[in-house]
């Protein structure tokens, strides 16, 4: 009963998931359904043709959105009911808020690609390789939103509002593609895990990808530590 | 607040074949036409090997059509044939032509039946005196889609039509209960 309860708590979260939903529509939108393509005969390659380029700057909005529904609105959205619930830590909240945000982003995505790789090619169903493509899709997909992740967590624990963090996120996403890319560069991974064709004219971006996953590590400790913590004293 | 919510989403489905006529009437102009050129030499004479001059595999869609150039220059050519393949991947359907190869050869024009992968190939086998100088260009272009438009047009509206049927059931339903 208690599992049931935690369920519908979940389920519960009816706005993100919509906004989820509206995500995937919006993916399917900037791919093209009639592109000729160079592409090599195999699943892989009809699942990370269908990309476009704003696809890791639509992602990275969208994990900024879930983000601060998830940090910025902790007691409102009920993540002390879970506790009270389960009777675990902060840190198990933690780890479960972690969870449910790559189900709310590497879902749409990959849902979309699969939706164009089978459009274009429904017959290559019948041959290998579609669950494996799939689950390749997946974990880069949620590779790439954990790497976003520990940045928007951080960011949203610490600053004072919601809209605060919403607008900060928008505004480097904003400067992403100029001399002041901030913290978080996503073309590179992306790129990486996701199959992303590589533009020469972002050469520059794919610079020192090693400091920007420490980075990333740094952010992850101190949003656990503030998450740990509770109640944030500034805010 | 269930049924609302089962009726958003199947309403909000509409917006995949909306989205896709989308794509026919607004196509992006860097997605309608795809050019691939090679060139090369050919090894010295005599050779009555195939020789492969161009081998690939594109993703194209019903109607799309493929343009294969072949020029050869710089060499004395007597005889040349070319063998040209196309291969639609996940039906195993071939198509195939052959012909003489001359100082300018327009390969027939292939155009798809099925959307999907197409692996395509082309070779020659030539006889005669010189080095051969070969320029190889395939375009693939994008066919008429007014197929398409009509499938995605029915689509939505066979869509929109189950949709508000559910809805007004829904409300003649509720209605009597009230």
């Amino acid at each position: 009963m208690k599992l049931l309860k935690l369920v519908k708590w979940y389920l519960g979260f009816f706005h993100v998931w919509a906004f989820s939903l509206a995500l995937f529509f919006a993916y399917v939108f900037t791919y093209d359904r009639f592109a000729i393509l160079e592409v090599s005969p195999s699943w892989d390659s009809l699942v990370s043709g269908a990309e476009s380029l704003q696809e890791p700057v639509l992602m990275a909005a969208h994990a900024a959105l879930v983000a601060a529904v998830l940090f910025s609105f902790e007691e409102g959205e009920g993540y002390s009911y879970l506790r009270h619930l389960t009777g675990v830590g902060r840190l198990q909240v933690f780890a479960a808020k972690w969870l449910a945000y790559l189900l709310l982003t590497a879902l749409p995505l990959a849902a979309a690609r699969s939706l164009l790789a089978v459009s274009w090619d429904y017959r290559m169903l019948a041959r290998l390789g579609f669950a494996q493509a799939l689950a390749k899709l997946l974990a880069g997909a949620a590779l790439q939103a954990s790497y976003l992740f520990p940045f928007y967590a951080f960011w949203a624990l610490a600053s004072k509002r919601a809209t605060y963090f919403v607008m900060g996120a928008f505004l480097e996403l904003y400067l992403l593609e100029s001399l002041w890319g901030g913290p978080l560069l996503v073309y590179r991974s992306h790129l990486m895990l996701l199959g992303l064709p590589f533009n020469p004219a972002l050469g520059w971006l794919a610079r020192d990808l090693g400091a920007r996953i420490a980075a990333s590590l740094a952010h992850l400790v101190a949003a656990a530590y503030l998450e740990a913590r509770g109640e944030v004293k500034w805010r | 607040m269930r049924v609302e919510l089962a009726l958003a989403v199947s309403l909000a489905l509409l917006l995949i074949p909306l989205s896709f006529i989308d794509d026919i009437v607004n196509p992006s102009p860097h997605a309608l036409v795809y050019t691939s050129e090679a060139s090369g030499q050919f090894p010295s004479w005599p050779h009555r090997e195939w020789y492969e001059l161009y081998s690939g595999s594109l993703l194209l869609h019903v109607n799309d059509t493929v343009t294969v150039e072949l020029r050869v220059s710089g060499c004395e050519l007597r005889r040349g044939v070319y063998e040209y393949h196309v291969v639609h991947y996940s039906s195993g359907k071939v198509y195939a032509a052959r012909g003489e190869v001359s100082a300018l050869t327009l390969l027939p024009i292939f155009t798809a039946e099925l959307g999907g992968v197409h692996a395509l190939q082309v070779r020659v086998k030539l006889e005669g005196e010189g080095v051969c100088e070969y320029q190889l260009r395939v375009t693939a272009v994008r066919g008429d889609k007014s197929g398409y438009a009509r499938v995605y047009s029915l689509e939505a509206a066979v869509g929109l039509i189950s949709v508000s049927a559910v809805a007004a059931y829904v409300a003649v339903r509720r209605r009597e209960a009230a």
